[in-house]
């Protein structure tokens, strides 16, 4: 049967994949980044430090997002000919 | 361009921010004395000098005075809505507002604080902010201290206890 299936598939080989190390810190960041975002934007009087950090934590915040979901590159890819 | 339209030969401006503030006790909700929340640009400058930056972010202006070390928040009106009193080498500023509060100033700890003031009504962090870890804790009075990594205050901050949404919601 997991033969079959195999057959029918294109394979293994050429799935998009995540690579669970760069997920796994994604994640682990983005918790810290998460709590700090939270703390900061809570609080009522924001220097101008801290809206610029603010700023720096939504920008991060949106790196780690897209880093977490982020799937590989495929295995096999055209080379470029000319 | 004709000589009429040529604006570079105009007299510039300078910032040089007065030095000659004296400062004062820090009234809860209000500021201080002679620099008070609700009080236009043009007072301020009349107050302070002019500043050494002015600064635009998101939904806020400031005028930043490094040599005194207060930073003023007009949010996104003409007049003050709150007022930052820095200590000597945070976030820029390169001397310590001469302000204090009952007994209350720079490097006073903590547990100083909440022990005159008593207990706060929203405390947050810590968060790395320009290299530094701070805590802040704020009062419905309007108040609001943050405190280095050693719990020491190293900014005071006075705001109209209106502006800020009430403390449950912190």
């Amino acid at each position: 049967m997991l033969y079959q299936e195999q057959l029918m598939t294109s394979g293994q080989r050429n799935v998009r994949k995540r690579n669970p190390k760069r997920v796994a810190t994604a994640e682990e960041q983005l918790t810290s980044v998460n709590r700090d975002l939270e703390e900061l934007s809570g609080k009522p009087n924001k220097t101008p430090a801290d809206i610029s950090a603010l700023e720096k934590l939504r920008t991060r915040k949106k790196h780690l997002s897209k880093k977490r979901t982020e799937k590989s590159e495929l295995h096999a890819r055209r080379g470029e000919r000319h | 361009m004709h000589l009429k339209l040529d604006t570079r030969n105009l007299p510039v401006a300078k910032a040089h921010p007065l030095t000659s503030w004296h400062g004062g006790h820090i009234i809860p909700g209000k500021g201080t004395r002679d620099l008070r929340i609700g009080q236009s640009m043009t007072d301020v400058e009349l107050i302070l000098g002019n500043p050494n930056e002015k600064r635009s972010l998101v939904d806020h202006f400031f005028y930043v005075y490094k040599s005194p070390g207060i930073d003023v928040d007009f949010g996104c009106s003409q007049w003050v809505k709150r007022l930052f009193f820095y200590d000597v080498n945070v976030e820029g500023h390169t001397k310590r507002a001469p302000v204090a509060l009952d007994g209350i100033g720079f490097r006073t700890p903590k547990t100083k604080v909440i022990n005159v003031l008593g207990k706060p009504q929203c405390e947050g962090g810590p968060v790395r902010v320009a290299n530094r870890k701070k805590t802040w804790i704020y009062y419905d009075s309007g108040l609001q201290f943050d405190f280095d990594s050693r719990d020491r205050v190293i900014i005071i901050s006075v705001c109209d206890p209106k502006l800020n949404r009430p403390a449950e919601e912190c």
